[in-house]
């Protein structure tokens, strides 16, 4: 019984019987549906110089989410990653300003910080079993505390070689573009084809069955949640290259957001299930939508409406698809 | 082998027995600490239409919390209620513009949202699968769509005096607010304790499975705790309209968190199934009282969030050691 369980949670990479269609995950229909809206409406839409804009502008969106969609593998959720966005932002910006030419410092402690948070969240979610939501509203809260502390209004300023990170291209090609691949593709390897990564979905799938079979599930748990402070710190150091200075509500929308990027993505919020390609559809979804009014002059407050729509509507497709069932 | 070896050990553990509190009275024990630690750092924290305004920063709180608790106890959370929040008040603020002429149709109009928004959130919960951190999520976003896409970013209008007169008028010395917060908190508690809904929550939230098939209709029951929950945010909404006189776009936010903070604090379990209303009454007022003295200490609100945090993290804690 337990190793049937253990088995089906270890093979993430058995494919689904039955149609392609049923295969393929809904985000990407959204996506190729969201992508066909804003060619037939914008000429311009699908030029070198949009598409440029639209990857570098889902870059910390694309980054945050990988991290909480190895949380939501585990059952888990990280709402510290908005605050921890906001906290290595206000550091970067305050620091850099201050010792211009201390940069590579300044980045590492940045890391170390947000790294810090995760190791927090990790620990009292694996080994004090407290609800990972309510652990992390808690660390979320605080840390955001933290960065209004050290920053109360937007300031603050990166030296200009920062500023490169997010504008510096290669050729045509951003670097950010660079950074999303290496991050997916590194990411995808570790999560479908290593010990460890096949243990994040064992852990999701069944913890019980996980930990009897030998997984060491409390460091997974740990390890999940340090990935994702780790992610959420470099979501938050390249919004801070490319806004040049420092906000201490700038992370807000990135909790929330990832996890609909996630979700979207086809992570169910039960665990085990759900890959990284899913989520960065998920986030370009999120990154085109606002380009997409803008560019047809449409409020921009229906981004949110249009946000909540998609969400709960690919679950509820999702659900009927499946006839029915759960 | 390993895990026998940890349960004897837990088991050797048990006889030391500590001295159990529940989680209810915890809580009111720690707002009462916290009493008198403002008294012992300064005497004029205890002043009376100071400790007035406290419980009337508690009340709108404990409103939403009584709806949030009653989704929790099913195993369920929700997020939109702060935004059920800021839409009635943009509403009722751009309808009403100061004259009481409309205000019952008003009134009617804004309970009929929450109403409205319950029951969808209900039904996706229920019908749909949808997990509740995630139907009420996107609620969350459509609601708040649909309060600038009406207000067009800018909210306009103002709330009328009958409306005002709950929000901040006084009875006495007594803040019109603390006897809707001590009303509904009361009808919270008569709810859960008398009637089978209340008893239904519990069952559902402890063991769906168990109590489905001792007959309880689970998915009415569910969808009619996002009904309650989405109704007393209303609620408060129009309570909090009549405390800040305007429409506002922001006078719901954190009331999602805030409200679940409370109740978590107040000793309801967020796996569902455990929890009272009185709890979460006291966890409302220990969180408004913590972060009023904090205010009274002349600390910045960054401080008062890490406070925050690390209020919820403890409580976390100490209430979940105490039930192992």
């Amino acid at each position: 019984m337990s190793e049937t369980t253990i088995a089906a949670g270890t093979q993430p990479r058995a494919r689904p019987k039955g149609n392609i269609f049923l295969r393929i995950g809904p985000v990407y229909y959204a996506l190729v549906t969201i992508l066909a809206i804003g060619t037939i409406s914008q000429p311009t839409f699908l030029t070198l110089r949009s598409v440029r804009n639209i990857l570098v502008s889902a870059t910390p969106w694309s980054i945050a989410t990988i991290g909480q969609t190895v949380v939501i593998l585990t059952a888990g959720i990280d709402l510290s990653v908005g605050p921890v966005i906001s906290m290595t932002n206000v550091i970067a910006a305050d620091l850099m300003k201050k010792y211009p030419e201390q940069a590579i410092l300044i980045i590492l402690l940045c890391l170390a910080a947000g790294l810090m948070v995760g190791i927090v969240n990790g620990l009292a979610v694996a080994y004090l079993r407290l609800n990972p939501f309510i652990i992390t509203l808690a660390t979320g809260t605080a840390v955001q505390g933290l960065a209004l502390e050290i920053m109360y209004q937007p300031s603050g300023m990166v030296t200009s070689g920062f500023r490169q990170v997010s504008r510096g291209t290669l050729g045509p090609i951003p670097y950010a573009v660079g950074y999303l691949l290496i991050l997916y593709l590194v990411g995808s390897y570790i999560l479908k084809r290593t010990p460890y990564g096949l243990s994040i979905y064992a852990v999701g799938g069944n913890e019980t069955s996980a930990r009897l079979s030998g997984i060491r599930t409390k460091r997974i748990l740990l390890s999940v949640y340090a990935i994702s402070g780790l992610l959420a710190t470099c979501a938050g150091l390249f919004i801070a290259s490319r806004i040049g200075s420092g906000d201490p509500l700038v992370g807000e929308p990135y909790a929330l957001d990832s996890i609909t990027a996630a979700v979207l993505g086809g992570a169910s919020l039960f665990g085990g299930v759900g890959d990284l390609w899913g989520g960065l559809a998920g986030a370009l979804i999120i990154a085109i939508l606002s380009t997409l009014l803008n560019m047809n002059n449409i409020n921009p407050f229906y981004q949110w409406i249009i946000k909540g729509a998609i969400l709960i509507g690919a679950l509820a497709i999702d659900f009927f698809r499946k006839g029915g069932r759960q | 082998m390993a895990t026998t070896m940890v349960d004897a050990k837990e088991q050797a553990r048990k006889p030391e027995q500590r001295i159990r509190i529940s989680p209810s009275a915890a809580i009111w024990l720690a707002v009462a600490g916290v009493l008198l630690l403002a008294r012992v750092i300064s005497a004029g924290f205890w002043d009376m239409a100071h400790l007035l305004n406290v419980t009337r920063q508690a009340s709108s709180l404990a409103i939403a919390t009584v709806g949030q608790t009653f989704v929790i106890l099913t195993g369920g959370l929700d997020l939109s209620n702060g935004m059920v929040i800021t839409l009635v008040d943009v509403v009722a603020a751009t309808i009403l513009d100061g004259k009481d002429d409309l205000l019952v149709p008003v009134i009617f109009l804004c309970l009929s949202i929450g109403v409205l928004v319950g029951l969808v959130n209900g039904l996706l919960v229920t019908k749909l699968k949808v997990p509740p951190l995630v139907g009420t999520l996107g609620m969350f976003g459509i609601l708040k769509g649909i309060a600038y896409v009406y207000t067009g970013g800018s909210p306009k209008g103002y709330i009328p005096p009958s409306l005002t007169f709950v929000g901040s008028g006084f009875v006495g010395p007594i803040p019109t607010q603390v006897f809707f917060g001590v009303g509904f908190t009361i009808l919270g508690i008569i709810v859960l304790r008398k009637t089978s809904f209340g008893r239904y929550l519990y069952a559902v939230g402890g063991n769906p499975t168990a109590s489905r098939l001792s007959g309880v209709r689970t998915d009415r029951v569910i969808t009619m705790a996002y009904v309650s929950s989405s109704l007393l945010a209303a609620i408060a909404g129009l309570v909090l309209a009549g405390y800040i006189g305007v429409g506002s776009l922001s006078l719901g936010d954190g009331y999602n968190l805030n409200s679940i903070s409370a109740a978590v604090v107040g000793g309801t379990a967020f796996s569902g199934g455990v929890g009272t209303i009185v709890g979460s009454a006291g966890g409302s007022l220990f969180l408004a009282l913590v972060i009023s003295l904090l205010r009274f200490l002349g600390l910045p609100y960054s401080n008062q969030l890490m406070v925050q945090g690390a209020i919820l993290a403890l409580a976390t804690y100490a209430h979940a050691r105490a039930q192992r």
